[in-house]
């Protein structure tokens, strides 16, 4: 649906996208993520024909100029920034932005009374946005790009800085339009929004792809080992613990109070020769690597900007 | 097409939604400044028949110096109230006159306050009507004529009249009875030859001489009505300056607030997306321009007798602000930078232009600078559709020098925009 190839954007002499491809396939959610400053933008206005390529190609269902009004049609964006007019009432926001995508009349009427429904802002309908809280104006602006029913859905950062009720109702939202067969392009700096909702993720910095894969693939190639903790019924000697972990590293043994942590890449294998040891286990904590050990594991811990 | 009328409709809506400069800027304060200036103004353009109101101070106090202000007051040229030298700065400070006359201690009319001596009066103006000094110096001048006529040809009069002729001359004790008698004689033949009235009831040769005929050159027609009719161009002058600040700073806002983005990813053509704001700025520009006529016309008489020429003044006006918005709105890349740039410019635009004070007071290089300024011509225009009763051959050279300097201001902001959304 969306093909990118051999991208490259600079401004002056900031490299912001740099020899980048990717695809996202029909009816698929690709998630883009990366730090701050990694070109996440750009890309995605680069798709929407808001920025000329320096170089590269981008073709979207088969059309390689996204400025056409036909892919236009059929492509929705919420950008990163709100973009709305706050002296103007929901309602006239999202029938203005309609009527520019030639909606009228009552599939206009229809259409906007469907997102205000999706959007939870029905009642606020007639509310100047510059009354709505946060949470509010982002609904509405994934609002705006859902009202002529793209097939194809650009969503920036949809989640930033808003609270976690309204988080999850946009989460719900976008899963719903995956559901519906959208082909969603994600951009987020929340992994577990990425990891909820994503068939594929592509982590990139400095304007490239690091990598680019499923999230099971991601993790396992990776993201490590899982870290086990347990706490011990009886205290036992140190030796006899360890000795009893053959397939973990790592491995941690507090006396006083029988804590041990190990890492491990086979959890119940561990916890079975501890049962075999005659070591009986009270509480236990299996943390599996996440797709944000991946990220700082690919990225680096420093700060970007 | 659609689409231009759904993005003017939208820019519109954004104005009327912000109140203040709405209905301030736009109108309430243009309205305000056509009053007051229009106000200003009625004192200064005062019935040009109304004779000039002047303190007296006569400091000499002889028959000779009660003559001259006789003979000043019934020339009608100046209205003259006797008073104290104090009084008499008192009410020009206040308003009360618009000049002063001191007539001098040792005031005393001889022909020679012409050639060697200067008239034994003074002067002083108030600041703000010196124009009038002169017309006051040439009324000073014809009483003194007048004065020395009536010495000549009052035979009673005369005899003073040689003496102060030789004591002015120096030469008093050079002429002989006889020569004297002489003198008296012919100037006597001369007085009755031009003082008599002539048969027939026709006047004497001097007052067909000194009276030249005034005639009204349609004097109905060319003349503003009152104060107001120069003043109300100038208020819409200001409501258009405000219009065009204003939607200079809403293009660049509707850039910042990101709203730009969603007009330029949805299905249609770039140009459309200025083309509907300065579709609304005319709207607007119109609007404003029609209102303010309209109270003017109903609130302060001003006439609009000329509709074919507004018909023609107001839409290039209205073109013409439009064109300049969108050179304006690229003066800066913040909403504060384009509105503190726009209204300085404007501002020149104005002072020059004569948008803040009536061309008719402005120095003459600066009226050769206005030519440069949209406001002039604008201004030319309203009046010309107001009082000055253009036909539309008269209408065209304003209307024309609008529309150019609208398309050529027009174009290079477009030009501007298209280079910088390119990127
Ligand atoms: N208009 C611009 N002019 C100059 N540099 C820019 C401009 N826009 C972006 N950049 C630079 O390009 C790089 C990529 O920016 P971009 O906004 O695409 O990053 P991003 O991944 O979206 O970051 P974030 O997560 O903070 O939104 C950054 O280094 C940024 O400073
Ligand atoms: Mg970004």
């Amino acid at each position: 649906m969306i093909r990118v190839t051999h991208l490259r954007k600079t401004y002056g002499s900031v490299t912001a996208v740099d020899d980048l491809s990717f695809e996202v396939r029909p009816n698929e959610t690709f998630g883009l993520l990366g730090p701050n400053g990694a070109g996440k933008t750009t890309t995605m206005h680069m798709l929407v024909g808001l920025l000329r390529p320096d170089s590269g190609e981008i073709s979207i269902g088969g059309i390689t100029d996204p400025t056409r009004p036909e892919v236009r049609r059929i492509m929705g964006i919420a950008p990163q920034v709100l973009s709305l007019y706050d002296d103007m009432t929901v309602r006239e926001n999202l029938m203005f932005f309609g009527r520019l995508y030639g909606m009228h009349g009552r599939r206009l009427r229809g259409r906007v009374k469907a997102v205000l429904e999706r959007g939870a802002l029905t009642e606020r309908a007639g509310s100047l946005v510059k009354t709505l809280s946060g949470g509010m104006q982002r609904r509405l602006q994934l609002a705006c790009a859902l009202l002529h029913e793209p097939q194809v859905l650009l969503l920036d950062e949809p989640t930033v800085g808003i609270d976690p009720q309204a988080r999850h109702h946009i989460l719900k939202d976008i899963e719903d339009l995956k559901r519906q067969g959208r082909t969603i392009l994600l951009t987020t700096h929340y992994m577990e929004e990425a990891q909820q909702l994503c068939d594929r993720i592509a982590i990139m910095d400095q304007g490239r792809i690091l990598v680019m894969d499923s999230l099971e693939n991601l993790i396992q190639s990776h993201a490590g080992k899982v870290l086990v903790r347990a706490e011990l019924e009886e205290p036992a000697p140190a030796e006899t613990v360890l000795h009893s972990l053959a397939c973990a590293s790592g491995s941690e043994w507090r006396a006083d109070n029988g804590r041990l942590r190990f890492e491990t890449d086979e959890p119940l294998e561990a916890i079975r020769q501890l049962n075999a040891a005659g070591l009986a286990i009270r509480r236990i904590s299996i943390d599996r690597p996440s797709l944000e050990t991946v990220f700082l594991e690919l990225t680096g811990r420093s700060l970007r900007d | 097409m659609r689409t231009l009328f759904y993005i003017a409709g939208k820019d519109l809506l954004l104005h009327w939604r912000d109140r203040l400069g709405f209905f301030w800027w736009m109108l309430g304060f243009p309205l305000l400044i056509a009053v007051l200036i229009g106000l200003i103004f009625s004192g200064v353009l005062e019935d040009p028949t109304q004779p000039l109101r002047v303190a007296l101070v006569d400091e000499a106090g002889t028959p000779e110096s009660q003559l001259f202000a006789q003979i000043l007051q019934e020339s009608g040229s100046v209205a003259t109230r006797p008073m104290s030298a104090g009084e008499a700065r008192d009410a020009v400070r206040t308003g009360g006159a618009l000049g002063l006359v001191i007539l001098k201690k040792e005031f005393r009319i001889t022909p020679a306050v012409f050639s060697n001596q200067r008239m034994p009066v003074a002067i002083a103006m108030d600041p703000r009507h010196q124009a009038e000094s002169h017309y006051l110096k040439a009324a000073l001048n014809q009483a003194a004529i007048e004065m020395l006529r009536r010495q000549w040809f009052d035979p009673a009069q005369r005899s003073r009249f040689i003496d102060a002729l030789l004591a002015d001359t120096g030469r008093q004790g050079e002429m002989s009875a006889l020569e004297r008698k002489a003198i008296e004689g012919t100037l006597g033949v001369l007085g009755s030859f031009f003082d008599a009235p002539a048969s027939g009831g026709k006047r004497s040769p001097l007052d067909a001489l000194s009276n030249v005929e005034v005639v009204p050159v349609d004097a109905q027609r060319i003349q503003p009505h009152s104060a107001f009719e120069i003043c109300f161009p100038i208020g819409i002058m200001w409501g258009l300056i405000a219009l065009a600040a204003e939607f200079a700073q809403a293009i660049v806002k509707e850039r910042d607030a990101g709203t730009l983005l969603r007009l330029r990813v949805a299905p249609i053509a770039r140009w459309q997306i200025l083309a509907g704001s300065g579709l609304a700025c005319f709207a607007a520009a119109v609007g404003v321009t029609l209102m303010l006529l309209i109270f003017g016309h109903f609130a302060f008489g001003v006439r609009l007798q000329n509709p074919v020429g507004l018909g023609l003044a107001i839409p290039a006006i209205g073109l013409c602000f439009v064109g300049l918005t969108m050179l304006l709105s690229v003066l800066g890349n913040t909403e504060s930078s384009v509105g503190g740039a726009a209204w300085a410019t404007l501002l020149i635009m104005s002072m020059v232009g004569g948008g803040m004070v009536p061309q008719i007071f402005l120095p003459s290089w600066m009226d050769l600078a206005g030519n440069l300024s949209p406001v002039k011509w604008s201004i030319r225009a309203l009046e010309g559709g107001i009082w000055r009763d253009f036909t539309v051959g008269e209408m065209a050279v304003p209307c024309g020098i609008l529309l150019g300097m609208g398309l050529v201001c027009g174009l290079v902001g477009v030009a501007i925009h298209q280079r910088r959304a390119s990127c």
